[in-house]
């Protein structure tokens, strides 16, 4: 009976230190994207970028923009709502789209905004 | 299979210490969380789209004219398919002695008045002059638009 309950307790400590573990990595994965400023460059370059496609979109002009991300960047389009990662497995920070725009999917540290009549994001 | 007391206490235990660690991480993320205020830059570029797309009210033939709105493009239907925004925006266009309004996003527009409360909500209202033309006729109007976004 002993060993039996000395066993489970084991179990239970196994368990309790890997609960713990898991925790404390997404505790970790969360807030060292708030500290290293990863979490401000997506808030920056979604809102930033957003509003440069919304502005350009409804231009008489022809225009072509050139936009460099700080790294490497992942941007998706999906139903007017800008996405923005810097890693695959990550919550995103998003911008609403005033316009219409395509939908599209990027990875890249780099994108080129073509406004030729309708807008095209590369 | 038998469940001893002391199983239960320690599945409780595993239970709150995760539901504490799960508040923690919302609590201390959100603390730490940062967002950029640009509701001045988005009412701007909404007020700007609004005058300038010929998608919305912007009177065009061959070419857009700066400056100038189309009557028959100043509706509800229209203004809802120029705009994708969950921001509330009010339109009033005021010419020759007659006045007419817009709603968008009925639920942000309601509170209007509640624009004094400055820590709620970002409202922002511009008057442009411009040139409508109604039917080949032009008229001089004046189109008053509010932006109310919650903070």
């Amino acid at each position: 009976m002993n060993k039996k309950g000395g066993a489970q307790k084991t179990i239970l400590y196994i368990f309790y230190i890997l609960i713990a573990l898991v925790i404390l990595s997404i505790f970790y994965s969360r807030l060292s994207n708030y500290f290293n400023g990863a979490e401000m460059d997506k808030e920056f370059i979604s809102r930033d970028l957003g509003l440069m496609i919304d502005t350009a979109s409804f231009s008489p002009m022809s225009i072509i923009i050139n936009y460099n991300f700080p790294k490497e960047s992942i941007i998706e389009n999906k139903d007017s709502v800008l996405k923005v990662k810097l890693k695959l497995l990550e919550s995103p920070r998003e911008y609403l789209f005033l316009s219409e725009v395509e939908d599209f999917s990027i990875k890249s540290n780099k994108t080129k905004i073509e406004k030729n009549g309708e807008i095209r994001i590369s | 299979m038998e469940i001893s007391k002391e199983s239960l206490y320690w599945v409780f235990q595993i239970i709150f210490i995760m539901v504490i660690g799960t508040v923690m991480i919302f609590i201390l993320g959100s603390l730490a969380d940062y967002h950029i205020d640009i509701n001045s830059v988005e009412s701007y570029i909404i007020r700007n789209k609004i005058i300038l797309d010929e998608n919305c009210l912007a009177y065009s033939d061959s070419r857009v004219h700066m400056g100038s709105i189309d009557r028959d493009k100043f509706n509800e239907i229209n203004m809802m398919d120029c705009l994708n925004t969950d921001k509330g925006i009010i339109l009033n266009l005021t010419y020759s002695g007659i006045s007419e309004k817009i709603s968008i996003n009925e639920d942000l527009t309601d509170k209007v008045e509640l624009c004094f409360d400055e820590e709620l909500f970002s409202c922002i209202r511009k008057e442009y002059n411009l040139i409508l033309v109604d039917k080949e006729e032009k008229v001089p109007s004046k189109l008053i638009i509010d932006t109310i976004t919650l903070r």
